[in-house]
């Protein structure tokens, strides 16, 4: 599915991100701000930016696919793997969703098994650098194959769940998984 | 006086101009309060232009 040399259908690239908040910018207090990862799982977790930072496992080059058609090449990545914060909470044999919720209380959807992607992360730094806080400090999904609405940024809640709910850009007609190889931008 | 050494600088928007620019608008504070407005124009990531914007009465050291 993942062709590295080409764009996918629809996009074009640009020189760097342009930055979207569509709910506003959050303040972060990082004494106070946590990572909860929870729902349908035996053993609900809670994390410390400094907890996170000492789980990162994962680096890689990807590019960024905006659902608006444009692209980011070749941005660094660099985080905890999704799939490892999921199997230490023990999840439900039944579980098929993610449900994400930010610090501004954007949220979104994803599909259990794009979030289980080897490649599905939780950013922590981005071009070897700490995130920034526009792009999400302090800590974002990020998942290649899947459109930007889907790496939230600021993210304070990762929900697994038996049950689909939509998300912001879901409950206006985004699609439940967004893969930016099939042009999934509308349900 | 205005000391650079002072300033916050908040980036504020940004947006793409055709495929290769990209203007950036960036927010300036002193001590909290708004003293202007910044923005870049950038061409392939490299800076090209800058433009700010100060509110009156504020002198540069």
């Amino acid at each position: 599915m993942s062709k590295p040399d080409s764009l996918p259908p629809g996009q074009r690239a640009i020189p760097n991100f342009i930055i979207y908040r569509i709910l506003g910018q959050p303040q972060v207090d990082l004494t106070s701000w946590r990572l909860r990862v929870g729902g349908d799982v035996s053993n609900p977790l809670t994390y410390t930016y400094n907890e996170l930072l000492e789980m990162i496992d994962t680096s890689y080059v990807s590019d960024f696919h905006c659902v608006t058609g444009w692209s980011v090449r070749n941005v660094m990545w660099e985080g905890v793997s999704l799939r490892k914060l999921s199997m230490k909470a023990q999840p439900s044999k039944d579980v098929k969703w993610v449900y994400i919720v930010s610090l501004d209380r954007y949220t979104t959807v994803i599909p259990y098994e794009d979030f289980l992607d080897e490649r599905s992360l939780l950013a922590l730094r981005m071009n070897g650098r700490t995130l920034s806080l526009e792009q999400g400090f302090p800590a974002r999904i990020f998942i290649p194959h899947l459109y930007g609405w889907k790496s939230a940024k600021w993210v304070t809640e990762i929900t697994l769940t038996k049950e689909y709910k939509d998300g912001y850009w879901e409950a206006l007609g985004y699609h439940h998984r967004g893969n930016v190889w099939r042009e999934e931008r509308f349900k | 006086m205005l000391n650079l050494k002072d300033l916050e600088i908040i980036f504020s928007e940004n947006e793409v101009i055709g495929t290769d620019y990209i203007l950036y608008s960036y927010k300036i504070f002193r001590q909290g309060s708004y003293v202007g407005t910044c923005r870049f124009i950038a061409y392939n990531n490299k800076l090209i232009k800058s433009l700010c914007t100060i509110s009156g009465g504020i002198a540069f050291e």
